[in-house]
């Protein structure tokens, strides 16, 4: 039996030939999203702080090249670039948080008459006349002021109306409790800020940065989101209890400045605090 | 002697009617399922759209506005996917809806910490930030 003639078969040749250049010279709906996970992974600051929204990104993309469902396909690629999104704006916030705290840092140093470091804090008997309160007490480099000078007291609240202004100190305290996730401080934990409440009420010059920390377990992201949360929920016992609000800032710091191993239980729970930095506005009068 | 009354039907019918009963069966079980989805689907989008009542505070607006209406756009697309019958097109949508939500809230964040530089009297640090609704 005679096959197609030769022209035939010629023709179908090149339309075959056609047909594979045209399927080469397709664009690759993946490879935008493909690229911008590739920018992501490589980002040291995402993979550390943004795990979770990578991660997600990473398994959006894997199915929308094994799905055959263009409609799918393209719905898992919005959602891969929605994901690197939230991944970008989380690390953009903690760069942003480290940035102030350099800032506040350098505020309350540069300003101040003598060249004053931080004082150090050894006790804060937030509850009282507790001395059992746990406490957390951060180095620092010198305190150039006169033993003379200094009104003698053991109780680091009342140290506060020794602040010069721009000067500023910081209070630290460890498991605060909060009622069913992190929306709402318990109420001992209120009763172990009131002293606290009380010095800022008085002294209207001293305004607070509030910093949330958490211990390891648990996302970055999480623990990012979660110390933030409970930053917050300590202002707003502030507030509601007459401080300002422009006088108190939060921040969420999660897990990242840890001051005791993750390791132990005994670690995590020091490394689960809040932070007080203290300060007295530049142009305020210290009170007599 | 009388005939006894036949119970199973007899001829043509002695088939088709177990025949029309059991596509009954299947019409009716499948029925169900549609409105189990349709419930479903229902429950997500009052879910979704609370979760856009809760981000939409002053603050989200000013600084994530556009992700949030992003959001709702979709939610509006996720309900009339539903209405039409394409319920795997609403879940689609409807989670397209959340993952904007989120993304507000993290740009809201961010904007929040970067005024507290500003007022500081600092300078942010840059970040590229995609349009809301780019894919």
């Amino acid at each position: 039996m005679r096959c197609c003639p030769a022209q035939v078969r010629y023709a179908l040749v090149v339309v075959a030939g056609l047909a594979m250049a045209a399927c080469a010279t397709q664009p690759d709906p993946l490879r935008p999203a493909r690229e911008r996970l590739a920018t992501a992974n490589a980002d040291a600051d995402i993979r550390t702080y943004a795990a979770a929204s990578l991660a997600e990104a990473h398994r959006s993309l894997v199915r929308a090249a094994q799905t055959g469902d263009t409609e799918e396909r393209d719905h898992l690629i919005y959602m891969t670039n929605k994901n690197l999104d939230i991944a970008q704006a989380i690390v953009t916030q903690r760069r942003a948080a480290q940035q102030l705290k350099g800032l506040q840092t350098q505020a309350s140093a540069a300003t101040a008459t003598t060249a004053q470091p931080r004082r150090k804090v050894e006790e804060l008997p937030l509850d009282g006349a507790n001395s059992t309160a746990n406490v957390a007490t951060r180095k620092v480099e010198e305190n150039v002021r006169s033993p003379a000078n200094v009104p003698p007291s053991t109780d680091p609240l009342t140290r506060l109306k020794d602040l010069e202004p721009g000067q500023s100190t910081e209070l630290s305290v460890q498991n605060l409790a909060f009622e069913s996730g992190e929306s709402r401080l318990s109420r001992e934990s209120k009763s172990r800020l009131e002293d606290l409440m009380v010095q800022l009420r008085s002294d209207p010059s001293l305004n607070v940065l509030v910093e949330g920390h958490t211990d390891d377990v648990g996302s970055q992201a999480e623990n990012l989101r979660i110390s933030l949360s409970r930053a917050d929920a300590v202002k707003a016992f502030l507030v509601e209890g007459g401080i300002a609000s422009n006088r108190i800032q939060t921040i969420g710091l999660g897990e990242k400045d840890a001051v005791a191993s993750n390791a132990t239980e005994a670690g995590r729970a020091q490394n689960r605090r809040i932070e007080f930095v203290i300060y007295r506005n530049v142009t305020a009068q210290r009170p007599g | 002697m009388k005939s006894q009354r036949k119970l199973w039907p007899m001829g043509s019918n002695r088939i088709w009617c177990p025949v029309l009963l059991v596509l009954v069966v299947i019409a009716q079980s499948g029925c169900s399922s549609d409105d189990e989805a349709k419930m479903r689907i229902g429950r997500s989008i009052t879910q979704a759209q609370t979760a856009i009542e809760v981000a939409s505070s002053e603050s989200t607006k000013e600084h994530a506005g556009g992700d949030l209406s992003m959001a709702a756009q979709k939610l509006i697309q996720a309900e009339e996917a539903a209405r039409a019958g394409n319920y795997e097109r609403a879940e689609r949508l409807i989670s397209e809806s959340r993952v904007n939500v989120t993304l507000a809230t993290a740009r809201t964040h961010a904007a929040e910490v970067q005024e507290k530089i500003q007022a500081a009297g600092g300078t942010p640090p840059n970040a590229p930030q995609r349009d809301a609704g780019t894919q």
